[in-house]
């Protein structure tokens, strides 16, 4: 009797074992660890906290020369040949999609306006989108843009002519500036605070950036768009410039503060070419950008000269004062509308004075570093290099441009690669195989990689995946 | 021969015999085991009768023969012994054990003893006697070259780490750790002491996992634990003392100390920013302190400021020597002592057997303040009750306390620096003084003499003395069980398990040193994890006349929970010396997790045995897993095996001892990590007082199937002469299909991997497992050695739609990666390739190698590999040297690039084949020449400067520094004595043994060289800033009382 109990016993607890199996186990899959849900305005801020980054990339600031490299002379001899674009697809880009959607489906859309309105939301996610693409086409050319960002959708994206995706930026802009409704402020915003009247003067002056770098390959749609753009409203005053402000945390410090003090580096100093260029023309901007060395001196850091022969202590490193830990970052300036301006006169585009647009940007520029004084701008613009000459103007704009744009690196090697201007050396010995500057980046390995069938076909359709196959606009 | 005497045939032939025979004389006795432990069970026949008997619980025997007979005894694993009667009437017996019987009987799925011969696919088991003749604490590391087709993905000791290991190489894309099983409980490599260890069986395909399902697609190792025997009590210590050293470092070269440039700075007084006394050091030959590479001033011993004249305390001010220090690096590594003792207790009744053992192992690092301390206290009771029941409780609790370990990575702050980033000049005596009175620090690498924040790197003694950590691992396993025999042919069983995990962790950034800015840092990680396991299992044996039958069928509900809790300072501290998240500087980062799931699975098995000549088995498994979508969550996998012995189907003969021919066909099924499914947001680090939230990166897929990989597996096992040679053969292939990967995908489509199933890939593999006794000889000497090799081939077959290349890893240095290709071999090394021409390779008009990029640089998977183990016995004396080899295989070094790049290895410097000194500039007969062709096929003839090769040419072209992986690696050697009973007997021990051993002796040939041991490396294609191997000399004592 005792042994039937027992084995009764045993017989049920293996059934009863056996019979709990394939349930649907509940919500167990369901993760604790991160929302289901998302939140718009978080999105965004996330989304936003890219544009640092897109405008501090350090190597087009060696390329044109306003930095060099103190110890590891490399990048500045155009070491790195592929570039990585992927943190921009798989990030910035894709939350702004995500964005866009999350306020356009029915399903989604009453809930994401708790964040801002339908519209402001949209219309604002549709100008950064168009800002990063602008920034990828400038550094890439031809790159996925129809195709991006759509997931499972297209595992491998085509890639887009830059002469299209230039054609659709104008459009991106130039609507989503007319989208914006009276409707609730849009939340996280960290870079103009939903003002909207400033998101408007942002996206048209990106719009006649965007246009001015057609100088060269379609000077028709080049001025059309021009026009336009100004006609729908500038920057029009250094309290306009849009800047990225990093702040007092070591989560979204400067970077040059990062490099400089956090982990003591000192990469990067100021090049000689530029030093050299800012001691010659005196130009009061030079204390704002450099540093003096340990013996009290502004000196360059030889550029691009290998083996080095000095250390960071001997050089000019870029100025405290503008790369305290939580110091800013212009990512589109007045100086930079006015220059434009200037070109844009120059080249007929527009009505208005080449010289007195390049002289209000050089002011706008040293009022921007805090360096300005009547006397001393009266000086500056009278000397023989920096005063207008009509037959040099537009050597002279870029010129004083690629001052003005210091630290605003991938704009600043764009406008030289459009215009020519200064006239730069290229490194001694350079890295990367060829002889001159870089004038486009390569794509990251996961194009030929992951994406073997349109990468082909774009380097045949663009050219070698080097960096002197120039992008559409960069016309010689 | 030996067939005939195995347990089954003698305990049927003693159950038909044993009355039938008149008996002429009684002979009684005992028979014990040769370390004097009882021996139950053992037969006893009369040669050329049927007759025979058993020893009873106590070892005790009677029997009746007649005058003259002789008496064999056998046992299983213990050599047979043969005794005349003679006129004696008391016949005492010691078995001595056998160690090629010993493989015989196996542990198989489940626990379940299996007669070797009985099996139809490939199994190694290894006793623990081979298995820890070095001591070596580790499983993983112990198992090196031991078993066919198990690669160990090693560790330096210098890490105290746990290395790992891979069952059939890369059976997935992703490779897979082995599923490791102790008594029954899945628990974790680390969790194994080796002093508890009774045997271990590799179960290396499905055919042998089937029924462990879902997590054995890495195969399974399971390990069975030293219980007590009925009628035994006993007492082990096993003890050793070794004393550690590092192995191996790289050649470095002592012509050139620290700097960019040979040229001598000299010291300018500047009365606007140096003090007014410093006048006098006017003219004084400075280094380049912020350097961290030896392209410097060449070694002339001339007085010269070091780095340390410039900080504060008496070497202020001083000239010292610039002369070399060939030593400086290995003088760093401390040669500590390390202590592993174990102590057991065992005993054994009728109806109860338990064994406690306890373990402590204290390692000192060679790293200067590094140790870790490991305790294991296990017990392993059994009681049987009413005759039928039996009670199981196995506990098992390991405690791990880390402090200061140090970490291989690039940019670690020893060896990393040592090997990749160093002064060559600098002397370990003045690292050793790290910091002032005044509490700052002091380090060789300063900015200049009116900086001395460290530059890239604080001192080695900075990092190990004050930017601490400590971790604990505090670890609880065992089961509970109750067995009862229904019949005597079917048994039930219900067992609960657990196996769960506390780990807490720490980390000090000091106040005042390199990294956290300077300011700081203070960081704590904790994680609970617990598995735990219930099953039933109903087990059928019986032998129905010529057909045995083996069946199970069971249940399992596995449920696995991990929360993990981190937090970490930001931004610096608040308050120097207070180490707490309280004085975070910015809000510090926490995030908690938590992830849970469970499986729920049926199995069952059939194993039939036709005469000992045919085996057939069959399996079924269904699982039911809570990570898959619901409606893909239930999934049922078969494995079929059968195996012929030959030998019994041929006449008898002296050669061919044993020959069996197998085959088998299995699959498995696996689910996916948890909360891969739906898709949810991810929460960045705010920005002030937004918070930020991101897309994840990784696509999850809602309709997610579950994995399958078939697999078929032939071989073929024989003995010969008399079973002293022996072969085992096997050959594989594995079909792994809708494999659930985190596809790398093109990351303009929004995301960088995608959870899919991927098509199709197939692994390909042979195992060749060689035995011998070559030698054995009447004196007492004996030879014994087993060879293993096996070759392994993975292939992507198919992926999936419009993707053809799965990325494993990298891009690491500008652009090399490791891939998975559509009809290439798995782990295809990808980068930047040097031209060749007629297979030399290519300069430019400069004299500088021209390189393309994206180019293939072969596959990292090894042609083949293997170990070669020895084991000599002279009398009391055994010595055991075991080796093991990889041939063939691509690997890259970041630390032989860095290595050369920074100007520390002994290539860099030297004379070139002018007989000048490379490094003087080309223009005065220095440089290097490649050896190489121009273009046009002619001889390279343009020398080049050599520190412009290392730095500049040689940086990150992925070619230069890939080599082969081969290696031939003389692992252990164990020197041991037994000594002699007749000393023993007097002091009542029953044996000891002492012996000699050495760990790590021995890197007989390596390819990639440069100091480098890759059987350690991180990573299965790269490595940087590898830690050194420790070479271990050691004291081992083994008393069993």
């Amino acid at each position: 009797m005792k042994k039937y109990i027992l084995n009764t016993f045993i017989v049920a607890a293996l059934l009863s074992a056996a019979t709990s199996c394939g349930d649907n186990f509940g919500t167990m899959n369901i993760s604790p660890n991160s929302p289901s849900n998302p939140n718009t305005a978080s999105i965004l801020t996330g989304a936003l906290r890219n544009v640092g980054a897109a405008v501090t990339g350090i190597q087009p600031g060696l390329y044109v020369q306003h930095f060099g490299d103190v110890t590891y002379i490399e990048e500045s001899r155009y070491k790195t040949v592929n570039f990585d674009y992927n943190g921009f697809y798989a990030g910035p880009l894709m939350n702004l999609q995500f964005i866009i959607q999350q306020n356009t489906d029915a399903a989604t859309k009453s809930n994401a306006a708790a964040t801002g309105s339908n519209a402001n939301q949209i219309a604002t996610a549709r100008i950064l989108k168009a800002y990063f693409f602008q920034f990828l086409t400038d550094r890439w050319g031809d790159i996925a843009y129809s195709e991006a960002l759509k997931a499972a959708g297209d595992f491998n994206p085509k890639f887009d002519k830059q002469q299209d995706i230039y054609t659709d930026l104008f459009k991106e802009w130039k609507e989503a500036a007319a989208q914006f409704d009276g409707g609730k402020t849009v939340q996280g915003d960290i870079l103009l605070g939903g003002n909207i009247a400033r998101w408007k003067k942002f996206a048209n002056s990106l719009r006649a950036i965007a246009a001015l770098r057609l100088s060269k390959v379609d000077p028709a749609k080049g001025k059309a768009e021009f026009a336009a753009a100004v006609a729908d409203g500038l920057l029009a005053s250094n309290a306009d410039n849009v800047k990225y402000g990093y702040l007092s945390e070591a989560n979204n410090e400067h970077p040059l503060y990062n490099n400089y003090i956090t982990t003591n580096r000192k990469d990067f100093a100021v090049a000689s070419t530029f030093v050299d260029y800012l001691n010659k023309v005196s130009d009061p901007r030079l204390s704002a950008i450099a540093d003096k060395n340990i013996n009290g001196a502004y000196r360059g850091v030889p550029y691009g000269v290998f083996p080095p022969t000095w250390k960071a202590q001997d050089v000019s490193l870029a100025a405290a004062t503008m790369r305290q830990q939580n110091s800013p970052v212009n990512v589109l300036t007045y100086a930079q509308v006015l220059f434009a301006q200037a070109e844009a006169a120059q080249l007929g585009w527009i009505s208005g004075n080449a010289k007195t647009l390049y002289e209000a940007a050089i002011k706008a520029s040293m009022e921007q570093w805090g360096v300005y004084t009547a006397d001393g701008f009266d000086k500056y613009i009278a000397q023989p290099d920096v005063a207008f000459t009509s037959a040099k103007a537009i050597e002279q704009i870029a010129t004083q441009r690629w001052i003005a744009l210091f630290y605003q690196n991938s704009e600043a090697w764009a406008e030289w690669r459009r215009t020519g201007f200064p006239v730069l050396k290229p490194a001694e010995k350079p890295l990367n195989g060829g002889t001159e500057i870089p004038r486009r980046m390569a794509y990251p390995t996961t194009a030929p990689t992951l994406n073997k069938t349109n990468y082909d076909a774009i380097v045949t359709s663009q050219g070698a995946d080097d960096q002197y196959t120039r992008v559409w606009w960069d016309k010689k | 021969m030996k067939r005939r005497f195995t347990l089954p045939a003698a305990v049927i032939m003693l159950l038909c015999s044993i009355s039938l025979f008149a008996q002429d004389r009684t002979i009684t006795g005992k028979v014990i085991a040769d370390d004097g432990s009882i021996l139950p069970g053992v037969s006893i026949t009369v040669r050329g009768t049927t007759r025979g008997a058993t020893t009873d619980s106590e070892g005790s025997y009677k029997i009746a023969v007649p005058s003259g007979s002789q008496l064999v005894f056998s046992f299983i694993g213990f050599t047979n012994q043969e005794v005349t009667v003679g006129t004696q009437n008391v016949i005492d017996v010691r078995l001595m054990p056998d160690a090629t019987q010993l493989q015989e009987v196996v542990v198989t799925a489940l626990g379940i003893s299996r007669d070797k011969k009985a099996l139809n696919y490939s199994v190694q088991e290894i006793k623990g006697d081979k298995i820890t003749a070095a001591r070596d604490p580790n499983v993983a590391n112990a198992l090196a070259g031991k078993i066919a087709g198990v690669q160990v993905l090693g560790q330096s000791a210098a890490k105290f780490g746990t290395p790992n290991i891979r069952i059939r190489g890369v059976n997935s894309l992703t490779g897979g750790d082995p599923l490791y099983v102790v008594d029954g409980t899945p628990t974790d490599i680390s969790q194994v002491n080796m002093d508890d260890v009774e045997s271990l069986s590799v179960l290396k395909g499905p055919s042998a996992t089937a029924l462990y399902g879902n997590r054995a697609s890495g195969g399974v190792v399971v390990i069975t634990t030293k219980k007590a025997k009925s009628g035994e009590a006993k007492l082990d210590i096993n003890h050793s003392t070794t004393l550690d050293m590092i192995g191996l470092l790289p050649k470095f070269q002592n012509e050139y100390g620290g700097g960019y440039s040979q040229d001598w700075e000299t010291f300018s007084f500047n009365p606007a920013i140096h003090p007014a006394d410093w006048k006098a050091f006017e003219g004084q030959k400075l280094l380049d302190y912020s350097a961290d590479e030896s392209w410097g001033p060449k070694i002339d011993g001339s007085p010269h400021r070091s780095a340390f004249s410039w900080q504060q305390g008496p070497e202020f001010g001083q000239l010292t020597p610039y002369s070399a220090q060939p030593n400086n690096v290995r003088d760093f590594f401390n040669k500590p002592i390390s202590n592993n003792t174990n102590i057991a207790f065992s005993k054994g009744g009728e109806n109860f057997q338990s064994r406690v053992s306890y373990t402590h192992i204290i390692t000192n690092g060679i790293i200067p303040n590094s140790k870790q301390a490991k305790d294991f206290i296990s017990a392993k009771n059994s009681i049987t009750l009413l005759k039928n029941l039996t009670a199981n409780l196995n506990i098992n609790y390991t405690s791990t306390k880390g402090t200061n370990v140090p970490a291989d990575g690039y940019g670690n702050q020893t060896i990393g620096s040592f090997n990749q980033w160093f002064q060559r000049q600098l002397k370990i005596e003045d690292l050793k003084n790290y910091k002032n009175p005044d509490g700052t620090f002091r380090s060789w690498n300063i900015g200049g003499p009116l900086d001395s924040r460290p530059k890239y790197w604080d001192s080695p003694y900075t990092q190990m003395y004050e930017n601490t950590n400590s971790r604990s691992d505090t670890r609880l396993f065992g089961d509970f069980g109750l067995t009862y025999q229904f019949t005597k042919y079917l048994k039930g069983m219900v067992v609960a398990r657990r196996d769960q995990q506390q780990y807490k962790s720490d980390a000090i950034i000091a106040y005042g040193t390199l990294n956290a800015g300077g300011l700081g840092a203070y960081s704590n990680y904790l994680q609970n994890q617990r598995e735990n396991n219930y099953e039933g299992l109903l087990s059928f044996d019986k032998t129905f006349g010529e057909l045995s039958v083996v069946a199970n069928a069971g249940g399992n509900i596995r449920y696995n929970l991990v929360e993990t809790f981190g937090q970490a300072t930001s931004g610096g501290l608040t308050s120097p010396g207070f180490y707490n998240i309280a004085a975070s500087k910015d809000r510090p980062a926490i995030s908690n997790n938590r992830f849970e799931r469970r499986v729920n699975s049926l199995y069952g098995n059939v194993s039939l045995g036709y005469k000992d000549i045919v085996f057939l088995e069959a399996s079924l498994r269904n699982d039911w897993s809570s990570t898959l979508p619901v409606a893909n969550n239930s999934y049922l996998y078969p494995s079929l095996s059968g195996g012929v012995i030959l030998t019994e189907l041929l006449p008898r003969n002296p050669i061919l001892s044993y020959a069996k021919v197998r085959a088998g066909y299995a699959q498995v099924g696996t689910d996916v990590g948890p909360y891969q499914i739906f898709q949810t947001y991810t929460t960045g680090n705010a920005f002030g007082s937004n918070a930020t939230q991101y897309l994840p990166t990784l696509l999850p897929n809602a309709d997610l199937k579950p994995g399958l990989s078939s697999s078929y597996e032939a071989g073929i096992d024989m003995k010969f002469m008399n079973n002293r040679f022996g072969v085992e053969f096997t050959w594989y292939q594995n079909d792994n299909k809708n494999q659930i990967i985190p596809l790398p995908v093109d990351p303009t489509s929004g995301y960088r991997n995608a959870i899919i199933n991927a098509g199709l890939i197939q692994t390909k593999g042979l195992e060749l497992h060689i035995f011998a006794n070559p030698v054995k000889s009447e004196r007492g000497f004996n030879w014994d050695f087993d060879i293993n090799l096996d070759r392994n081939r993975s292939k992507v077959i198919k992926l999936a739609d419009g993707l053809t290349n799965y990325q494993l890893g990298g891009p690491t240095w500008r652009t090399l990666t490791v891939n998975a290709r559509e009809g290439e071999d798995w782990g295809l090394l990808v980068g930047k390739k040097i031209r060749t021409l007629d297979g030399k390779r290519v300069v430019d008009a400069n004299g500088f190698y021209i390189v393309d990029d994206q180019k293939s640089l072969g596959s990292v998977l090894p042609t083949f590999k293997g170990g070669f183990l020895n084991s000599f016995t002279y009398r009391n004396l055994s010595l055991r040297v075991n080796t093991d080899f990889i041939v063939g295989g691509r690997f890259f070094s970041t630390t032989r690039m860095f290595n050369a790049y920074a100007g520390l290895a002994a290539e860099t410097a030297g004379l070139n084949e002018l007989g000048n000194p490379k490094r003087d500039p080309v223009s005065a007969g220095g440089g290097v020449l490649l050896d190489a062709v121009t273009e046009d096929g002619k001889p390279n003839t343009t020398r080049v400067e050599t520190q412009e090769l290392y730095e500049d040419k040689f940086f990150a072209l992925n070619d230069q520094w890939t080599y082969d992986q081969t290696y031939i690696k003389l692992r252990e050697v164990a020197l041991g004595y037994n000594l002699p009973k007749s000393l023993l007997s007097r002091v009542k021990v029953k044996s000891a043994n002492i012996s000699f051993i050495v760990r790590n002796p021995l890197l007989i040939y390596s390819a990639v060289g440069g100091g480098l041991d890759i059987s350690e490396s991180e990573t299965f294609w790269t490595e940087g800033g590898q830690l050194p191997p420790v070479r271990s000399f050691g004291l081992n004592l083994r008393l069993s009382l």
